[in-house]
């Protein structure tokens, strides 16, 4: 996903989450600023994170029903379901994108052992390996290291 | 108008970039000024409207097209409590340099 596109999203949610009364001036407000804040070297990510945490602070501040306009009732609604899942989800994919860099930045490492040193049950490769091609391959797709005098 | 009953840097911040500025003042222009993250000043600038210290108003500059900035100043009945409030919030030693002293002691 380009920035762009990040930052048309987070918009879009910044407003979705802002209450309905307030949705129109805050939109013009951010938008304002999303469109000059180059002129201050601001980042617009930095913007639009920044609507995000305003708008959920105007949600929770002002409450998940509205008493006084019943024009957004059902938005408001479909909000006290929408909201909290909206959370849990940025949770897991932030999680998921976390565990996949640490992943990606494990490194695999050849050890070289000197001949006699290694006892049977000192490797750490499975019991039965899987053979591919004929190359000793670990479950997730690690060469195996091999050892002198194996 | 409210007192604040949450007592933060950051807000302190807010408040003195507030004051130093005799006229209205852009909202990105006080996270220029403060160096904080937006994600901190737009909730504390929506929380000092709400409680009466400042007041916002529209860009009425003409040759800015499309949608307005928005302009935020301090209430004149706020300028005593936004004294007292800064005046309260003294920099606190960072959890790292107790811990040099003490190593170095």
């Amino acid at each position: 996903m380009s920035q762009t596109l990040l930052v048309r999203a987070l918009f879009r949610l910044s407003l979705f989450v802002t209450p309905a009364h307030l949705r129109q001036a805050r939109s013009e407000q951010w938008r304002a600023d999303l469109r000059d804040c180059s002129e201050l070297d601001i980042p617009s990510a930095d913007v639009v994170t920044g609507a995000l945490v305003a708008g959920t602070r105007l949600r929770i501040a002002h409450g998940f029903t509205s008493l006084s306009d019943p024009t957004p009732l059902k938005e408001e609604k479909a909000m006290k379901i929408l909201l909290p899942t909206a959370l849990v989800a940025a949770v897991l994919v932030l999680g998921g994108v976390a565990g996949a860099s640490a992943i990606s930045n494990h490194e695999v490492t050849q050890i070289t052992v000197p001949a006699g040193m290694i006892q049977e049950n000192a490797r750490t490769t499975p019991s039965d390996p899987m053979i591919i091609d004929g190359v000793e391959v670990l479950g997730g797709g690690e060469v195996a290291p091999t050892y002198q005098g194996e | 108008m409210e007192r604040l009953t949450r007592h933060t840097p950051a807000t302190a911040a807010v408040v003195g970039a507030l004051m130093e500025s005799p006229e209205a003042i852009w909202g990105l222009q006080i996270v220029k000024m403060t160096g904080l993250k937006t994600g901190t000043v737009y909730p504390i600038l929506e929380r000092l409207e709400d409680a009466g210290w400042i007041t916002s108003e529209w860009d009425t500059d003409l040759s800015r097209k499309g949608p307005r900035r928005r302009y935020f100043k301090l209430a004149a009945e706020a300028v005593k409590y936004a004294q007292e409030y800064v005046s309260t919030q003294r920099p606190k030693p960072a959890m790292g340099a107790g811990f040099q002293s003490r190593k170095l002691a």
